[in-house]
């Protein structure tokens, strides 16, 4: 098997001399043979694969042929580039070709696979001149190389920056975490690499509601992992046979194993556990109207802070509120929460003007246990009536005034 | 009991396909499919893809309505490897998001997403009945594309996962699941889409035994017709299968549905299908933890709701189907067979044609 190098360059050249020696006095490859091109896909030119050496008039016909209607020829069939596996080495059957694309460049064979080269893979490319529907090439061997894209030096490894919520002590009924990386994690693997662990150590059976498509943000850094509703509702079977997820009073870990792979494939640098205690239930609404309102003075672009008796959700905390001006306008400005998710501030681009402001709030903004401001995560229809908010929104106002003098 | 409650003033569903609108609204064009996701298919060859990084619906005209020619049974040994050599990796660079069967020719279709992070390619994979395997280009195919409320931005980390979507009575139903808030929504848009069709997200209510009422996603459903009428059955994350009334999925009605199941302890549902079989219907549920549960379904109409404690998986009678372990994909092939795509014990995925149980 021919081996390659790799030069400084983006450029591979594979030069294999035909077995046969070719008779000048015919059509065919030139003298100098059948040469194979790797092209990595480096400064945002697509990865390739090309052959050099077919006589241009040849390949000008084999060009026509192959996009004649039906095709009458298939590049593929005479140029498959593959994937090499370990099951390949140890005689294993032939892996399909790779999807991509073939055209004719500069008297050359370009192959453009659909997604680049892969780093770290082995790549296998064929030539093979005896499947060409050309007399003077069918005295041609194959020829075939090999290509790795090199690893790139590994990035610095991903971690876990927090859990959220935060709190040591946490509600029996809590609904969900929020995993939050350093670089976005691969797809697919969450529900292996996070286990909830009891005081004895031991992992808790199926605690979270395994989805097929994991519930990731855009960015792929943030995870939201969802404990069973199943057995946090009461009346339904799953809890009944096994009991709540969690009890109050244990305590438990979450522990998200190192192993879990990121988006490029590298481990996380080390394994995150997040102790805390169960605490009773929580049955109780946020609502706006037990929220303790600081409001900022006029001229000033001091926060306007908010105090909740509970933690809330922290991401919906960060879009669930919108502040309005005096005259009804959406106020421009920065949204902080604090880590326990029980105090939310904003901080105008603006200085405040005296008057009254409207603090507007999505409704569907929840607690650690998924009751909304709108509805309670679930309705006991056999107890007090709960009161049940329609509406999107609900407004807190508050009073801007001037500073006082000394 | 189960209450539903349909919102119409938040949500709109609006249809983004450019250029001239062709027959049933498609028009050509390559659409901008940005996430693999679940798949469902529509009447003559039209394809509905759920894309949730996109945010979007998208239905494109397959153009695959012959009969596939080749007889046996569609069987491909390592399907994940098949797929991932076919797209330059290995099957660790791969994830399989779902499996439909193409009434119209009896081809499968998978969607693939090539690479596992948050930049992962969405791919389409057609399988004909001789196990060929073909990635089937979107490239000037006619599409349309309808939009789904809550598009995720860089500047907020809200998305919303599509978890199934089928399409009935001239309507595609979506069911959905935000990384935020816990609420259950089934949104609804005409078929073909409307230069601004009205999507109709429904809130489900169900109920435990006749006393805690909980809002919560709906996991995996099916179309279902019962004496003429269309129901959609559908599996929640938190186990009870319920029904619902298609014509009654209206905006500003209350729909009252039934919870007609309730499968017990880590029984998350994956898929549904319901067939015939000797005159009677049947579902066939393939689940994470009891592998593939065959229910009857001869007593749907007339199964009361569960309204108190029932010591076993309550409601419907249902039979687990020995020798299927590790079903993680299902749909319909024909009157008699099944699509199933397993996982191996040594963790490869075959794509395999049952009999119906």
């Amino acid at each position: 098997m021919t081996r390659w190098k790799r030069s400084l360059g983006i450029w591979l050249a594979i030069a294999v001399t035909a077995a046969a020696a070719p008779d000048e006095s015919r059509p065919g490859p030139p003298h100098g043979g059948l040469v194979i091109h790797w092209h990595d896909s480096e400064g945002g030119r697509p990865s390739a694969v090309e052959v050099e050496g077919i006589a241009p008039a040849d390949l000008a016909a084999l060009s026509a042929l192959s996009r004649s209607e039906p095709p009458s020829f298939h590049w593929s069939r005479v140029f498959p580039v593959i994937v090499v596996t370990g099951d390949q080495a140890a005689g294993g059957e032939e892996r399909p070709a790779i999807l991509g694309t073939y055209r004719v460049i500069d008297a050359r064979l370009r192959f453009e696979p659909r997604f680049p080269f892969e780093p770290g893979l082995k790549y296998r490319a064929t030539f093979r001149p005896s499947r060409l529907p050309l007399e003077s090439y069918r005295s041609f061997k194959d020829i075939t190389t090999e290509f790795t894209r090199p690893l790139p030096p590994p990035p610095p490894p991903t971690s876990v920056v927090r859990v959220d919520p935060a709190g040591e002590r946490l509600p029996e009924n809590l609904l969900k975490f929020y995993l939050h990386f350093s670089a976005p994690m691969s797809r697919g693997e969450a529900y292996k690499r996070v286990t909830l662990r009891d005081a004895a150590g031991r992992p808790l059976e199926v605690p979270f509601l395994e989805l097929g498509e994991e519930l990731w943000d855009p960015s792929g850094t943030r995870l939201t992992l969802l404990l069973d509703p199943g057995r946090i509702k009461r009346g339904l079977k799953p809890r009944e046979d096994l009991g709540p997820i969690l009890e109050s009073g244990r305590g438990y870990t979450l522990v998200v194993s190192r192993e879990w792979p990121d988006a490029t494939g590298h481990p996380l640098r080390e394994s995150y556990r997040k102790s805390f205690r169960a605490g009773p239930a929580d049955e109780v609404q946020p609502d706006p109207k037990t929220w303790k309102v600081a409001p900022p003075t006029a001229d000033e672009v001091g926060p306007l802070s908010l105090t909740f008796p509970e933690p809330l959700d922290q991401a919906m905390l960060r879009r669930a509120l919108t502040v309005l001006n005096p005259l009804g306008q959406e106020v421009a400005g920065q949204v902080e929460v604090d880590v326990s998710a029980t105090r939310w501030s904003f901080r105008p681009a603006r200085p405040w003007l005296t008057g009254r402001y409207q603090l507007v709030v999505d409704t569907s903004l929840e607690d650690l246990v998924g009751n909304s401001i709108a509805r309670p995560f679930e309705v006991d229809i056999q107890g007090p009536i709960t009161p049940r908010i329609e509406s999107a929104t609900t407004s807190v106002p508050f009073e801007v005034r001037a500073k006082r003098l000394p | 009991m189960l209450k539903t409650r349909i919102v119409t003033t938040a949500l709109a569903a609006l249809v983004l396909a450019g250029g001239s609108v062709g027959a049933a609204g498609l028009s050509k064009g390559t659409p901008d499919w940005k996430s693999a996701g679940p798949l469902a298919f529509g009447p003559k060859g039209v394809l509905f893809l759920a894309d949730s990084q996109g945010a979007a619906i998208i239905a494109v005209d397959t153009g695959d309505v012959q009969a596939d020619s080749a007889a046996g049974a569609l069987k491909v040994e390592g399907l994940d490897e098949k797929v991932a050599a076919l797209l330059g990796t290995t099957s660790k660079g791969i994830v399989i998001t779902d499996l439909a069967v193409n009434p119209a020719s009896g081809k499968a279709y998978l969607t693939v997403a090539r690479g596992k992070g948050p930049n992962a390619a969405p791919v389409l994979v057609r399988v004909d009945r001789s196990g060929k395997l073909e990635v089937v280009s979107l490239e000037s195919l006619p599409f349309a594309k309808a939009a789904l409320p809550n598009p995720p931005t860089k500047e907020r980390a809200k998305s919303e996962s599509v978890t199934d979507l089928a399409f009935v009575d001239g309507r595609v139903f979506i069911a959905g699941l935000s990384n935020e808030e816990f609420a259950s929504r089934l949104l609804s848009i005409p078929y073909p889409f409307a230069d601004s069709s009205q999507g109709t997200s429904v809130e489900i209510y169900h109920g435990a035994h006749g006393r805690f009422e909980t809002g919560s996603p709906v996991r995996t459903f099916t179309p279902y017709q019962v004496k003429g009428e269309s129901y959609l059955l559908a599996a929640y994350t938190c186990t009870p299968l319920v029904k619902l009334p298609v014509a009654q999925l209206k905006p500003g009605t209350h729909v009252k549905g039934t919870t007609i199941a309730e499968l017990g302890n880590h029984n998350k549902p994956l898929d549904l299908l319901v067939y015939q079989k000797d005159g009677k219907d049947f579902l066939l549920l393939t689940n994470s933890s009891r592998g593939v549960m065959k229910i009857q379904t001869d007593k749907v109409d007339s199964q009361e709701g569960i309204t108190k404690k029932i010591n076993d998986t309550a409601g419907l009678p249902y039979e687990t189907i020995q020798g299927l372990k590790g079903v993680t994909q299902l749909d319909g092939l024909d009157k008699e067979h099944a699509l199933i795509l397993v996982q191996t014990p040594t963790g490869a995925l075959n794509l395999e044609t049952i009999a119906l149980p």
